[in-house]
């Protein structure tokens, strides 16, 4: 259900495809993301725009996928709306992810640092 | 709601729309995330012979509150507090899971797991005023 | 703090408990759990825990009773009591405080709100015990400087003379009073060589501890030897103004501000003549046999401010049936309730009935007069009293 994008510098978009990411998808995130970075990507920055909801399980496979990624690359979250920048924060999640306001900035700055 | 854990989030969306009119955004918040995870949890540790038989949710408003009360199906067996009920500065930032009753106990004004006639019952408790959180 | 601080986390929903357990354990303490207010109380007592968190309603006991409860317990530290309310329980707040909480938390507020709080806890935890440990040694200082004071005022007493027998022909007699545990008040009275009786009293002023110091090197300094080697010109005529000369200039010496008022004297006990220097001291009395007293010198500077101060012998006769009657000025200052002093014409009075009884009774009369006086209130200054007296029949068997 992931829609990803890869640009020019290897860094991949990741968009989840579902309004409300949590325990009834979030395997099935982490299992598609993780198929990727198997691919080959790193450089990662998963787009929020769309999300309204994310409960913990949906954070618990953003870890997971954090930890695929390990030293190998790069992750980064962009497009929290209130509610999902709340919870980030409540789960302390806001000090393990680099959070952006947009897709873009989130991908600028990671450009900045490869 | 189906003991299944693709009815969770139509039924949250469903019981948040009944509280729309009555927590203010803060409130909706809390009970979003309370609700998500209180279903979640259920249908993930309780466990049950009848899979198929509904899960029971009560969803009362008194003058300063609303409260939801989901029950565990008949016959299962207590869910272990002592393992759960930690803060969200205790568990690992990397952990996988684990932050449910966390959230749930930072989200809700008040929260209890008793015995309710035959079955446990989580019911939590969300004011209508503003908590000094 | 060496070991965590315990908390009893009283709270009937084990849900709750079991969270709020977590929570403190979190920062760093040592939540003890209690499933209702009676269950609390006891763990309070039994474990001395000094903060309680306690949840409002509760089975058995709720949170108001069991604050009542814990603030009748006879603990001799304070348990520090923290209410968790509800958002909409505002109003019960005000019950809680009158049963004596001592702060809120907000079911569902933030663990740093929780922190918040208990830092206040400890920090006045803290405070208390530091008080309570300076109460402490202040206490013992206290003690140990009393114990002290005691073992000082043995010491001077031990140098006091309680005089009750007859020397050379004279009864003298003395009592002493002293205001604090240690006084500024020293006398003495010898046998001196060639038939002559020594006696002085001082009066340092000031009392306490820094008085009685001077007072007791003055003590040990004015032994019969001193006396007898200061206290005569070289062709052996008394001259106690030399003495108090020799006094004063050793004590001018130092650098502080001490100095003390003196009466001293040399009796020759055969003709009962006395020579005498007065350095600030209040002036004896003579007690005629027939019962009239007058007083004796005319004042004189006090001993230890000035060097260069000069002091001058004087001369009075002691008949026979004659006494002397030597009192501090803590007599004729006494204030009676009223603030009016005693005075010396009451001292005069008091000394006079010498006449008509022996020395040995005259202290005991005074001291009477002076607690009469005072509606048996403590003296604020020393009491000195002493009385010579020369006996009719002249005894020279009771030469010591």
């Amino acid at each position: 259900m992931i829609h990803t994008t890869t640009d020019d510098a290897g860094i991949t978009v990741i968009r989840p495809g579902f309004e409300r990411l949590t325990a009834a998808n979030a395997k099935a995130f982490k299992d598609d993301v993780t198929a990727i970075i198997e691919g080959g990507e790193a450089q990662l920055v998963v787009d929020f725009k769309d999300v309204s909801f994310v409960d913990s399980s949906g954070l618990g496979a953003l870890v997971g996928v954090l930890k695929k990624i390990g030293y190998r690359g790069d992750l980064a979250v962009s497009g929290l709306n209130a509610d999902v920048a709340q919870m980030f924060k409540i789960c302390r999640m806001d000090r393990v992810f680099k959070t952006h306001a947009s897709v873009n900035d989130a991908v600028e700055k990671m450009a900045e640092n490869l | 709601m189906q003991n299944d854990l693709n009815d969770v989030d139509r039924t949250v969306v469903s019981l948040k729309a009944f509280v729309d009119e009555v927590l203010d955004q803060s409130g909706l918040f809390k009970f979003e995330v309370c609700a998500s995870e209180a279903l979640t949890n259920l249908v993930k540790h309780a466990k049950t012979d009848d899979t198929t038989a509904p899960i029971k949710i009560e969803l009362t408003e008194t003058p300063a509150a609303v409260i939801l009360r989901v029950f565990d199906p008949v016959g299962a067996a207590r869910f272990d507090l002592r393992d759960h009920a930690q803060s969200l500065d205790d568990v690992d930032p990397l952990a996988e899971s684990g932050r449910g009753l966390g959230l749930i106990m930072q989200c809700a004004d008040h929260a209890d797991y008793a015995p309710q006639g035959d079955r446990m019952c989580l019911s939590l408790k969300f004011s209508k005023l503003e908590t000094d959180q | 703090m060496t070991s965590p601080l315990k908390i009893v986390v009283a709270e009937d929903s084990e849900l709750q408990r079991l969270y709020l357990c977590s929570l403190i354990n979190g920062l760093g303490f040592e939540p003890i759990e209690a499933e209702d207010g009676r269950a609390a109380l006891d763990l309070i007592q039994k474990t001395g825990a000094q903060i309680l968190i306690s949840d409002l309603e509760m089975p058995h006991l709720d949170g108001i009773g069991l604050t009542k409860a814990v603030r009748h317990l006879d603990l001799d530290y304070y348990v520090h009591v923290i209410m968790v309310t509800g958002a909409d329980e505002v109003e019960v707040r005000d019950e809680a405080l009158k049963a004596g909480a001592d702060d809120f938390i907000t079911k569902g507020s933030s663990t740093a709100m929780l922190k918040a709080r208990l830092r206040t806890a400890t920090r006045l935890i803290a405070h208390a015990s530091e008080l309570a440990e300076r109460t402490r040694v202040l206490k013992e200082t206290n003690e140990r400087i009393q114990e002290d004071l005691r073992a000082a005022a043995a010491a001077q007493r031990q140098l006091l003379p309680n005089l009750h027998e007859d020397i050379m022909g004279f009864s003298v007699a003395s009592a002493f009073v002293p205001s604090s545990i240690v006084s500024g008040d020293m006398f003495g009275c010898f046998e001196l060589e060639d038939g002559n009786m020594g006696f002085y009293a001082v009066d340092v002023s000031g009392h306490g501890v820094h008085a009685s110091l001077l007072s007791v090197a003055i003590g040990h300094l004015i032994t019969p030897e001193y006396f007898q080697s200061q206290a005569f010109a070289m062709d052996g005529t008394p001259d106690p103004a030399a003495l108090i000369d020799a006094l004063n200039k050793r004590f001018s010496a130092s650098d502080n501000d001490d100095y003390f008022t003196m009466f001293c004297g040399v009796v020759d006990t055969s003709t009962g003549r006395m020579s005498y220097c007065q350095a600030g001291y209040p002036s004896p009395f003579y007690v005629t046999d027939k019962g009239s007293a007058e007083p004796v010198g005319d004042g004189g500077f006090p001993v230890g401010l000035i060097g260069a101060a000069s002091y001058e012998n004087n001369v009075h006769d002691v008949d026979i049936g004659g006494a002397l009657v030597i009192c501090s000025d803590a007599a004729s200052e006494a204030e009676n309730t009223a603030h009016e002093p005693f005075g010396n014409e009451r001292v005069r009075k008091v000394a006079a009935t010498i006449a008509s009884a022996r020395a040995d009774e005259i202290p005991e009369k005074m001291v009477f007069a002076l607690s009469d006086w005072r509606s048996g209130k403590p003296l604020e200054d020393d009491l000195t009293i002493f009385a010579l007296k020369r006996r009719t029949t002249h005894d020279t068997h009771n030469h010591r």
